[in-house]
């Protein structure tokens, strides 16, 4: 069957830094059938060790348990791999090294290119000289790529290290054609001026001769200056003009691109590399899935899309978030000498508004609160939770400080505005017409299937 | 053929088209890849239950009943029908009401009487709902007086209590005058007009109780109808029988001639025995209903309107997963009333001890109501129980399954089969059909 | 297991969503249908943990921990760039009759009949108790543009301030329009997010550096699935909950929550997260520290 197409599955992957050398095995999160707002359940599943120097998955085994630390305490990193598909006869199926001969091609065709980058520090000095970038040229080799970043204001062959990428050398065992990239360490690099301790940094790579970034303020009174949203998000708190350590990490995100030799056929996809997930079992209210599936599918729900499992799926990661939460602090409760700790309630003071808690001190407890959102789950699974829909909070309600408006649904978290969070509205539209949260009379008087009954109204034939 | 794709193999799927799977737990439509569809079809054809349960989980399509067997309780009146006249000025042969008498003397019901039913339709509804008045017969018509009477205090209930009340009026179409096509326009009926077939084959089945043929007559009133429908809808019924199985000219007819839409029901309860349609009768209609919906089907694909109205109705309901225990709202929200005040289950019990309801003074008869209801749930019938489309069918008419018993399951599995083709194929040819 | 069935009717509901399928491992099909962008999106690799997807990303982003997914926006008009979190054009291609368009404000959107407003008013009690205006604000960008994004490849009408605004203005500043193409941001028949809407580094640039500055300077109010708050949570002697923040050092005594206000004894600071990160903070499994 004639290869068509390519496409690189998953299109975003994400990596977590880590500095242990193994990786994080693999595991399935399940949600426990018998306790539906219990914790998530962690299951090994199936785990590829690959031997980095032939570039060969060297076995496949599936992990009784899951430990996220090595045994010298250093972080498992995520290091995600990227499989190529073929599209064939208008379905996708990855791409092998059989499908390949069928084309009369190889492996040995096919080709990778990675770009990644690092701009924090651009992004606020503006120099086009402070991007860290990283390019691997493309290459086909199944030797470990390094992935080392560049920038013109460092100093004489330094680089930052992003971590690596390897093009997994396809066996008849693991016939398809995979690509991993491990990410970095999660160090610190620094500044050559005195800013820089060295106990912080793992290397020292940035020329301050040159370039403004250790020292660097930003301007939040001029606009031209075009800051970040929160602001001096680079710096030392104790340090009242939050001015910049001059220090760097080994975060990044890019493109992997995949390419068959003598063919037009191409594809790429995206990743980037951030910290762990430090609740592995426990999922955000809004995520970047929630994000693009309201671009790809749109902010209505066809009916078919709908089903209470999702709607119970958005209240179970409300559920996990406040349950990680201090609600009493973050309800605004006088909690530090008779005033709120940082939270909404202090911000929202710095806006203008009165000072006061969201909701009743005394109902805000934690336990309290878990227990609301349990009786909520259960009158969902009842199909009697009309009202859920009507508790959450509109997009455009985001900047209601009212009582009646911060005590909607979700309380107390902070949306990308800096306002209060609201769903996306693919989410909101789905609570609305899930079936657990509408009764769905049908017309018992409407027409059958056999028995034409006089239209009552005007229907289309 | 047809009859062997939809006959029952299983109470919880149906395989259609080579690609989807009915199951008829909510009646959900899935459309399957190969693998799925053959494993399934494997299962059926070994009859073997528990292999279907498992190839249905192995989809991850099972799911909690969405129906259970529990009965209806108190529903709230919705819609009622008026036997305003129960003589009858046409002798058909095979009319339920007995020749409009309802095996009874003759009565028209009396306007306090109409006025009675109407209030007890109004008594539990609240604001923003919506209810329906019917007119039956016998020949309605023939008390137009307390038609008009009956539908403007229904108004001023409406009106008053914020209600949105319709209307509806079956007819012979003999009596229909001028005033009546403003009337109906007035008040935006929607009118059934009873034929029974063009020209002859009609007058065969309705003659005029002189025995002189009733066609001309009846086009003659209906033609000004047909030409005034902006807020009206007229509608014509045509009743099958063994003499007028010729369909699709029918139907392309009276949609020539202007009806909104045009439906199809086989007889097959007459008191009179005459004219019932048996198997071989209903394997000919059933011909004749796939040509007119293999019509409808290229129509749509055009983008052209066809109201041939028993597909359309099909098309709407499958899209909808409407799945009931109930094929009406018999019993329930809708009630039949009878010259007399009497409260039936539908218009085609009004006399019959079998669906008595209670009475307009003292209301529905809730102990007669729960009763019946706990009987005529699927979930109680023979053959239904094991039948696939027992939520779509949910058991036929109630009137001819007590009186005949269920004779035409073939033909109604064999119609919703092809329905449900004709479904996948529509979703695949014009998606915009379903969801503009 | 091959392609999952497709719901085709109404009561045919999709069931478990995809996003928690691929998280439980359920969704592991053999092969996809070429149009089926939904499950590429949602697909998980062989050997991929859960936080590879983007599933366990989190999307209300202040700034954000994997991604400052607002990034995505800033070129989601060809000709402008937008800030990621402000209604501001920071940039424009070098074409006279856009270039005039720097630091005016973009206000509203006009598609087919319907208008998208893009900034709404603050409002609230005074510290008087009065319910007064506190100011206007720019709405996020992924809801505000949620139907605009659909019509990528099409020109849209853009109301932009009259004049050069850097500061908030209110919804009602007069405005001046202009035509702009709205950028398609998928690869067309793909599920990957375009080439020329992000580039290399753009996904994070505007993320806290270092990244452990975050968990220093951040009080949790969003982001406690991922970054825990509250662990290690017992009932108290009175009912109520008794546990520690995540980001205090673990004592033996009786749980007592530090609330953070930065620094302060007996939470860590930030030498401990530049240097010591890994051993510091700690996993939670079950709502307790693991490992």
């Amino acid at each position: 069957m004639k290869i068509r197409a390519l496409r690189i599955l998953p299109p975003l992957a994400i990596a977590r830094l880590g500095s242990s050398p193994a990786p994080l095995e693999n595991y399935d999160i399940r949600v426990p059938e018998r306790d539906p707002l219990g914790f998530r359940e962690i299951h090994g599943a199936l785990t590829f060790v690959v031997d980095r120097d032939s570039g060969t998955i060297r076995r496949a085994y599936t992990p009784d348990s899951v430990r996220f630390r090595d045994e010298r305490g250093r972080v498992k990193p995520v290091a995600p791999f990227l499989e190529v598909w073929a599209e064939a006869g208008g379905k996708l199926v990855p791409l092998t090294a059989a499908l390949l001969a069928g084309d009369k091609l190889s492996a040995a065709d096919v080709e990778w290119r990675v770009q990644v980058g690092n701009h924090k520090v651009f992004r606020r000095t503006g120099q086009m000289a402070d991007r860290v970038d990283a390019d691997s040229g493309w290459f086909s080799g199944h030797h470990v790529k390094a992935l080392a970043g560049k920038c013109a204001n460092f100093l004489p062959r330094k680089t930052l290290p992003f971590g690596d990428v390897q093009f997994i050398k396809p066996t008849k065992a693991f016939p398809e054609i995979r690509f991993r990239f491990t990410p970095g360490k999660g160090l610190i690099y620094g500044s050559n001026d005195s800013r820089t301790r060295s106990e912080d940094v793992a290397d020292v790579v940035y020329d301050s001769g040159r370039g403004s970034w250790s020292g660097y303020t930003d301007d939040n009174a001029d606009p031209g200056a075009i800051v970040t949203n929160p602001s001096g998000i680079y710096a030392n708190l104790e340090d009242p003009a939050t001015t910049s350590r001059g220090y760097l990490d080994d975060e990044c995100d890019g493109i992997v691109e995949v390419r068959i030799r003598g063919t037009k056929l191409a594809a790429f996809a995206r990743i980037g590399a951030g910290p762990p997930d430090y609740a592995p079992d426990s999922f955000p209210v809004r995520t970047i899935a929630d994000e693009l599936e309201q671009v790809l599918l749109g902010a209505g729900v066809a009916a078919a899309d709908v089903s209470p499992e999702w709607t119970e799926e958005i209240l179970r990661r409300v559920f996990e978030t406040v349950r990680l939460q201090n609600t009493t602090v973050l309800n605004g409760n006088p909690v530090l000498n008779g005033r709120a700790a940082n939270s909404m309630v202090t911000q929202d003071v710095r806006r203008g508004r009165a000072e006061e808690p969201i909701m009743a001190p005394a109902i805000v407890d934690s336990l309290a609160v878990r227990a609301l959102h349990q009786s909520v789950f259960a009158a969902m699974r009842s199909g009697s939770a009309a009202w859920f829909a009507e508790v959450l909070r509109e997009f455009e309600e985001v900047g209601d400080l009212t009582n009646a408006g911060r005590r909607k649904m979700p309380a107390m978290m902070r949306g990308s505005d800096g306002l209060y969070l609201a769903l996306t509205r693919r989410q909101h539209n789905a609570v609305q017409a899930s079936g657990n949260c509408q009764v769905n009379a049908e017309d018992p008087a409407a027409a059958t299937f056999t028995e034409p009954a006089p239209p009552k109204k005007k229907v289309r034939p | 053929m047809t009859a062997l794709a939809a006959a029952p193999r299983s109470p919880s799927v149906h395989l259609f088209g080579g690609t989807h799977v009915l199951l008829p737990n909510g009646n959900r439509i899935y459309e399957l890849d190969d693998a799925d569809y053959a494993a399934m079809a494997a299962a059926l054809d070994e009859r073997d239950e528990s292999a279907v349960a498992a190839a249905i989980a192995a989809c991850g399509l099972d799911a909690p009943p969405f129906v259970d067997d529990a009965p209806l309780v108190d529903p709230p009146l919705r819609a009622v029908s008026l036997a305003v006249a129960q003589q009858c000025n046409l002798g058909c042969t095979y009319c339920y009401a007995q020749q409009g008498e309802f095996g009874g003397p003759a009565k028209n019901m009396s306007l306090p009487t109409a006025i009675a039913a109407i209030d007890l339709l109004f008594r539990d509804v609240n604001a923003g709902e919506r209810v329906n008045v019917a007119f039956l017969g016998g020949e309605p018509l023939i008390n137009r007086s307390v038609i008009r009477g009956a539908t403007e205090h229904a108004r001023r209930r409406a009106e008053e209590l914020r209600v949105e009340a319709t209307f509806s009026i079956t007819s012979n179409g003999t009596l229909i005058s001028a005033g009546d096509a403003e009337f109906f326009e007035e008040h935006a009926f929607a009118v059934t007009i009873s034929v029974d077939g063009v020209g002859a084959a009609h007058d065969a089945q309705r003659p005029f109780k002189s025995g002189r043929g009733s066609f001309g007559a009846v086009m003659a009133n209906v033609e000004p109808l047909l030409r005034r429908q902006r807020r009206m809808q007229v509608s014509a019924r045509v009743t099958v029988t063994p003499r007028n199985v010729a369909l699709r000219e029918t139907l392309d007819d009276f949609l020539g001639r202007g009806f909104h839409s045009v439906g199809f029901s086989p007889m097959l309860f007459a008191p009179s025995a005459d004219g019932e349609m048996h198997a071989a009768d209903l394997e000919r209609m059933l011909e004749q209903m796939i040509g007119c919906g293999d019509e409808f089907r290229r129509r749509v694909v055009a983008g052209e309107r066809y109201a041939f109205m028993n597909v359309a109705n099909a098309m709407r309901e499958i899209h909808r997963g409407t799945h009931r225990p109930y094929p009406c709202g018999a019993g329930a929200s809708y009630l039949g009333v009878s010259a007399d005040g009497e409260l039936a289950a539908c218009h085609r019990f009004v006399g019959d001890e079998a669906g008595a309801m209670g009475d307009v003074e003292n209301g529905v008869d809730r102990a007669r109501q729960s009763r019946w209801l706990a009987e005529r749930h699927v979930t109680r019938q023979e053959p239904c129980r094991s039948c696939w489309a027992r939520y779509m069918c949910s058991g036929g008419c109630h009137h001819e399954a007590i009186n005949r018993g269920r004779a035409a399951c073939d033909y109604i599995r064999g119609w919703l089969h092809y329905c449900l083709e004709t479904y996948a194929a529509l979703l695949r040819e014009r998606p915009d059909y379903f969801e503009p | 297991m091959s392609t999952r069935p497709r719901p085709r009717n109404r009561t045919a509901r999709a069931g478990v969503p995809l996003a928690v399928q691929a998280m439980e491992g359920t969704f592991a099909p053999a092969q996809i249908e070429a149009d089926a962008l939904h499950e590429q999106l949602s697909y998980r690799a062989a050997g991929n943990p859960p936080g590879t997807l983007p599933a366990t990303a989190i999307s209300n982003c202040f700034p954000g921990l994997e991604f400052d997914f607002r990034n995505v926006w800033k070129f989601i008009f060809k000709g402008i760039e937008l800030h990621e979190s402000d209604n501001l054009v920071v940039g424009t291609d070098p074409d006279p009759k856009l270039e005039k368009l720097r630091f005016h404000r973009l206000m509203k959107i006009r598609l087919g009949d319907g208008v998208q407003k893009l900034v709404i008013q603050i409002h609230g009690p005074n510290p008087a108790g009065n319910e007064t205006a506190l100011g206007p604000s720019a709405l996020e960008w992924a809801n505000a543009l949620a139907n605009v994004v659909r019509h990528g490849g099409e020109t849209v009408t853009c109301e932009f301030t009259k004049e050069r605004a850097p500061n908030a203005v209110n919804a009602d500043a007069e405005t001046i329009t202009e035509e702009l193409e709205v950028r398609r941001f998928f690869e067309p028949g793909t599920a990957v997010i375009a080439r020329e809407l992000v580039g290399p580094g753009q996904l994070t640039q505007s993320l806290c550096s270092p990244w452990q500055n975050d968990y220093r300077e951040c009080a949790c109010y969003y982001w406690a699935a991922s970054r825990p708050d509250y662990v290690n949570v017992e009932p108290g002697a009175d009912g109520t909950s008794a546990g520690d923040n995540w980001m205090q050092i673990r004592g033996s005594g009786p749980k007592q929550y530090l609330p953070d206000e930065f620094s302060g004894p007996g939470l860590l600071t930030y030498e401990d997260m530049f240097r010591r990160w890994e051993t510091v903070l700690r996993f939670e499994v079950g709502g307790s520290d693991t490992d």
